[in-house]
């Protein structure tokens, strides 16, 4: 059990631990951050990163005051605050079920902990991080499932079956991909009930997102069909008999996978840059609740970049994130890749 | 081995768009003086194209401030006082019943063609062409009483009579209108092709105006410059501090940049001259390396308003126990008390700003009632006002006396950041109260349709663009006022209180002696500070950053920097080294 | 061929109108209208509005909405932008020319450099151009393009080597069309290299793992086996292979070319289609952006024709086939 475990993590390597790492910590983000994403403290706008130091009685927090509200210069006030560890703080439901109030780490009241700083209303952006990567994961992976899904299958049909069905199938996604997006996701938000909750707003921006993803890809696919079906082994399976199911699954896709390994891999970041963009815009996930792409659209003008640099920290985040997917992808190419040399 | 020189190449790229990235304070500016202050350009940025240069037509703000320059209207409104001044009209008489005024037009006034401009055309800007229905005129409203237009008559070439069938006391104010060359766009209204005439497509010399400047040349989104108009003939009263002949300018030259990170860059790498700063753009101006060319001004609050207010609507789609809520003063005053205005300032502003504790904002100084109360942050009060209605707190969640939970939902519109951070901090400031607030963003086109039409809204955090004249305000708080947000379009007003403010507004109006309606104004500003149907909330300080080359800027809370943009001089050049 | 290029060009017609009709449709559904916007203003009385709504005819039903502006449109007729009170052809016809200048340029140089970078990559897999070209295409892939742009931006005001934003100075009359051509490429470099930098990735990506496997086909080691030349074993089997997946992209790549560079346009100031669209987009300008659409719809039909047209080409299993 041991041995397969150490030899999982040999064969996805590093990039893939450090994927896991981050996703099982912001699925555990309500106990690893310090604080709830919409905690706010309105007397600490961009207040800069407090690290804890040592003091009397172990580790302690410096409190920290607003000198100067236009500059939003602080000034420590001298005053500090224990830190302490599994502690009791402010109260919250893990995955919908799991009531608890404790968290890893908190400093109480009139100190904070600031990890990597404060955003505008206070609030800790070291938690909203958590959160906020907790969102792309999900956006992404949810968001990349449904495409796919949607645009091998348009894509397989229409290439192997062609005629007619090649033909509406290419057209609607054309319709598809020449409405352009930005108006078909402002059209998609306008009829969307106000006052949803944050889940239900993912999913529907996650499905417009994904709804206009297909397209493209099913195109693609639908290339590689037609190229690889004129191949020798394609005919010879066809001329033996062999069903269409048959030919799609042990044919076709087994010598797409190179292809769609690298588009899964582009396609994750391609949702998280995405949805970056509709936050830009202010489509995406609305406040309080955080996205790496609201809390980066938050940063991008000039005098948050020059008050609050470390909101970038999110910009950062979403380039590590799609460097380690693109990494992953590679990887995965090249396992499989020996894989099928060693087993022919 | 990829990931690690692409870590190594982000942490030299993060540094760089940080502190030092903005402040530019490598560059070292001084200031060479120019042998003459005239025959200067005047140089600034703004957000987006102008949509016509067609003053009838343009609604909103590109437009009218480009077409600013290029026309004028019979009277202005002086940047220094709030006082109307003569601007076209070199003086004017009231008849005594206060339903007549006698227009006298400047001497000599020309339009940047040529042709003298009389009384005739007058009378074709208002007769055909603001009350003419065909034409899609978005003024046409302040420019009439009860829905009737004024009777506009030329008696000579240089006298023409407005006559209104009720008292009217903000008429000298709505009649800084532009007033538009008969000559040249009789012919278009009579062709009725009026709406498309003087477009953005039309060649600039064909657009002919009264203005210290005319229109050169447009590059759509790029560029619009203006040439100063030989033919000008400066208002009565209008006079520089140095020789030559108005304006000094030589040029302005308006640069389309769609973006405020752009428009703050150029500024501070010397390629505009001017620039409106929000005030959490001051950290970013107020550096040292920049002291030397250019000084941040200024102005004390804006006149820009924000508020929240509630759906007292009985008809409306929402569950009448909230209604009721809405409908009490106590729960309103108490939403008052909840707010942390200071906090607003702080967080929002950067501790730029002021609250504003009325309808009428405290730069407004002709109409402001320094009297009205103001509510501060007190949250024991609140609590108080909210046990006397019934309300009762229970595990940190509000419920009123039959039991419902206290949920509202706050809307706001997408477009304004500013408004979604001051949502939040609503509802952030009313949760110690137990009340929960859920705030809700909304595209501007989707909000003003749920709260005008289906009236589907609960609270709203807003803000409204405000006049001079208190009477701006009517269609709000006249309780038949279409926009009249909190129960729109009354049949009879439904509280006592509206009664007596429809009764204000129609005594004021008909006022022409200021003491008198200044009285009869800050009554009104002390019901609606009393039974707060608006929570006004706080509003920025106007700022300016002004290049130190920049003679005749003077900085006022009503005009902005520029009191008179023909006053305005190039003293000194920029250099950059 | 010339027949299945005209059943193509029928059914791009019939697409055209599924395109045009969901718009029309999408437009229809979000509540509010052009209109709405002044609904807000306290000047600005409702029966202005209505009249307003009159004129414009907005109050129609939807379907006679549709219809008026379908027969306008047989006769060339793009109708009229409420914002800006003059034909929409006019101010299309103004942007398109600026944005195709731009993606274009953009299109230019980034496949003109990732194509053959990523053939010279793989070829030395592993190495360290390979190895730092795949970790910038990371980069490229990664940084969101509004953010690129500022980064664009910094850079210009930093070094003044560049105009910050705009597309044009405001040069004197006089200024020969010389002078006038190197000032808009001056301005035009920015804006071009920050969107070239942003598809890079993708594509050099695409292209390096697409000659990768081309390289470890049993036909290449044949080929090399049976001593053909470098130049004809390059461009014969590996180039033509490899950059077939490609082909398809490229088709989307033309459909892109006028709405793609809506957020660089945004924040370098140039005059385009995607800014103007935008705006339309936001204050639901409806003629403006059916325009907008038809526009965009036709260019990427073009587009998709195209690729399919250089598949059929390039691809001889594929001329096959059809």
């Amino acid at each position: 059990m041991k041995g397969r475990w150490r030899r999982f993590f040999k064969a996805i390597g590093f990039t893939g631990t450090m994927l896991i790492v981050l996703g099982s910590t912001s699925l555990f983000a309500e106990f690893l951050a310090p604080y709830r994403y919409d905690a706010v403290r309105f007397d600490l706008p961009y207040a800069p990163a407090v690290w804890p130091s040592f003091g009397k009685g172990g580790l302690v927090v410096p409190v920290l005051t607003l000198k100067d509200p236009v500059r939003r210069r602080y000034v420590p006030s001298g005053q500090t605050v224990p830190l302490r560890f599994f502690c009791q703080g402010e109260p919250y439901t893990m995955w919908g079920l799991l009531h608890s109030s404790r968290h890893l780490v908190c400093a109480r009241a009139p100190g904070r902990l600031f990890l990597m700083g404060g955003d505008l209303f206070g609030r800790d952006v070291f938690s909203r991080l958590l959160y906020g990567m907790r969102f792309s994961f999900l956006l992404s992976l949810l968001g990349v499932a449904i495409s796919f899904t949607i645009g091998i299958v348009v894509g397989m049909v229409a290439g192997y079956a062609g005629g007619w069905t090649d033909r509406i199938l290419m057209r609607l996604s054309e319709i598809v991909m020449a409405v352009p997006a930005l108006y078909l996701l402002m059209g998609l938000r306008s009829i969307v009930p106000y006052g949803l909750s944050s889940e239900a707003i993912t999913l529907i921006i996650t499905g417009s997102l994904s709804l206009i993803g297909w397209a493209s890809l099913s195109r693609v696919v639908r290339g590689l069909v037609l190229s690889l079906s004129g191949r020798d082994f394609v005919l010879a399976a066809v001329s033996a008999g062999a069903t269409p199911a048959r030919v799609i699954f042990r044919h076709l896709l087994p010598n797409m996978r190179y292809y769609l390994l690298v588009s899964v891999t582009l396609s994750i970041p391609a949702f998280i840059v995405g949805e970056a963009g509709l936050s830009f815009l202010g489509l995406g996930l609305s406040e309080p609740h955080p996205s790496l792409g609201n809390i980066l659209s938050e940063s991008q003008s000039l005098e948050t970049m020059n008050s609050a640099p470390w909101l970038l920290a999110s910009g950062g985040l979403i380039v590590l994130l799609v460097v380690l997917f693109n990494r992953l992808g590679d990887v995965l190419r090249e396992v499989s890749g020996e894989g099928e040399r060693n087993g022919r | 081995m990829g990931l690690r020189l692409f870590v190594a190449l982000l942490l030299a790229l993060l540094p760089s768009c940080s502190r030092g990235g903005v402040s530019g304070a490598d560059r070292v500016f001084s200031l060479v003086p120019r042998s003459t202050p005239l025959h200067g350009h005047l140089t600034f940025d703004i957000l987006s194209d102008p949509k016509t240069f067609n003053p009838a037509l343009a609604q909103e703000t590109t437009s009218t401030q480009v077409l600013g320059y290029l026309f004028r209207g019979l009277t202005r409104v002086s940047p220094y006082d709030g006082r109307i001044r003569p601007d076209l009209a070199s003086r004017w008489t009231i008849d005594p019943s206060g339903l007549k005024v006698t227009f006298r037009l400047e001497k000599g006034v020309r339009w940047s063609d040529g042709v003298p401009l009389t009384a005739r055309d007058v009378v074709f800007t208002f007769n055909r062409v603001y009350y003419n229905p065909a034409v899609a005129a978005a003024v046409r409203d302040i420019l009439m009483v009860d829905g009737k237009p004024f009777t506009v008559r030329a008696l000579d070439d240089r006298t023409v009579v407005f006559e209104t069938a009720k008292p009217f006391a903000p008429l000298l104010e709505e009649l800084g209108v532009e007033i538009l060359p008969e000559h040249l766009l009789a012919k278009e209204v009579d062709a009725g092709r009026f709406n498309t005439s003087w477009s953005v497509r039309t060649p600039p010399v064909k657009i002919v105006g009264t203005g210290p400047f005319r229109l050169e040349k447009y590059v759509p989104g790029q560029y619009i410059l203006m040439g100063r108009n030989p033919l000008y003939t400066p208002p009565r009263g209008l006079k520089g501090p140095i020789p030559g002949e108005l304006p000094y300018l030589d040029r302005v030259m308006l640069r389309i940049i769609p973006n405020q990170n752009s428009e703050l860059l150029r500024f501070l790498a010397g390629k505009s001259d001017l620039i409106g700063v929000s005030p959490s753009q001051v950290p970013v101006l107020s550096d040292a390396a920049h002291s030397r060319a250019f000084r941040l001004l200024l102005r004390g609050p804006s006149q820009a308003e924000t508020f929240l207010t509630f759906n007292e609507n009985r008809t409306a789609p929402i569950p009448a126990y909230k209604v009721a809520w809405f409908r009490s003063r106590r729960f309103r005053q108490a939403i008052a008390f909840a707010l942390d205005r200071k906090a607003m300032i702080n967080v929002i502003y950067n501790g730029l700003g002021a609250p504003i504790p009325g309808p009428v904002s405290p730069a407004n100084k002709a109409f402001f009632d320094p009297a009205v109360f103001r509510y501060h942050h007190d949250l024991q009060r609140s609590r108080a006002l909210l046990a006397q209605d019934g309300f009762v707190l229970r595990k940190g969640r509000l419920y009123d006396s039959s039991g419902h939970p206290v949920t509202v939902l706050l809307m706001t519109n997408t477009e304004s950041p500013e408004r979604i951070s001051m949502a939040q901090m609503v509802q952030a400031m009313l949760s110690p109260l137990g009340i929960r607030v859920r705030v809700v963003p909304l595209q501007f086109n989707m909000l003003s349709t749920m709260v005008l039409s289906s009236h589907q809204w609960e609270m709203l955090l807003f803000g409204l663009t405000g006049t001079l004249d208190p009477h701006g305000n009517a269609t709000v708080w006249r309780s038949s006022g279409f926009l009249h947000l909190w129960n729109p379009g009354e049949k009879s007003p439904s509280t006592p209180w509206e009664a007596e403010v429809d009764r204000l507004f129609d005594q004021g109006v008909a006022t022409f002696d200021p003491v008198k309606r200044k009285e009869i104004y800050d009554r009104w500003q002390e019901i609606a500070t009393r039974e707060v149907p608006m929570v006004d909330l706080v509003s920025p300080d106007a700022i300016t950053a002004v290049r130190k080359t920049l003679g005749g800027i003077h900085p006022t809370p009503l005009g902005g920097v520029i009191p008179h943009i023909s006053l305005v001089t190039q003293k000194a050049r920029l250099v950059i080294r | 061929m010339i027949r299945a290029v005209l059943l193509r060009l029928s059914h791009m017609l019939l697409v055209l109108l599924g395109i045009v009709f969901l718009s029309f449709v999408m437009m229809d559904f979000a509540p509010g209208d052009f209109l709405s916007q002044m609904a807000m203003n306290p000047q600005i009385s409702p029966r202005v509005i209505a009249s307003l709504k009159e004129q414009y005819g907005l109050g129609l039903p939807f379907f006679t909405q549709f219809l008026h502006w379908m027969r306008a449109l047989l006769h060339g007729d793009l109708g009229y932008s409420f914002s800006y009170h003059v034909p929409v052809s006019d101010l299309i016809g103004q942007r398109v020319p600026m944005t195709l200048l731009l993606t274009a340029s953009a299109v230019l140089v980034s496949w003109g450099t990732a194509l053959p970078l990523a053939v010279y990559g793989a070829r030395r897999e592993g190495g360290i151009v390979d190895r730092s070209l795949l970790s910038f295409s990371y980069l490229s892939i990664s940084v969101p393009s509004f953010f690129l742009a500022l980064l664009g931006l910094l850079l210009a005001e930093k070094t003044g080597w560049f105009p910050i934003g705009g597309a044009r100075s405001a040069l004197s009359a006089q200024a020969s069309s010389g002078a006038r051509l190197l000032d808009l490429l001056h301005h035009l470099i920015l804006p071009a290299l920050t969107l070239a930098l942003g598809s890079f990735g993708v594509l050099y990506r695409l292209m390096r793992s697409s000659v990768l496997e081309v390289l470890s086909q049993p036909f290449m080691t044949a080929a090399r086996g049976r001593g053909l030349r470098e130049r004809i074993l390059f461009w014969r089997y590996l180039f033509r292979n490899a950059v077939n997946p490609l082909v398809t992209l490229f088709g989307m790549e033309l459909g892109g070319l006028l709405s793609g560079a809506a957020f660089t346009e945004m924040i370098f100031g140039w005059p385009g289609m995607g800014r103007l669209m935008l705006h339309a987009v936001m204050t639901r300008d409806l003629y403006l952006v059916m325009g907008g659409v038809l526009m965009g719809a036709v260019l990427l039909l073009l587009g998709n024709l195209l690729s399919d047209l250089m598949l059929f080409l390039l691809d001889p299993r594929v001329r096959e086939r059809a």
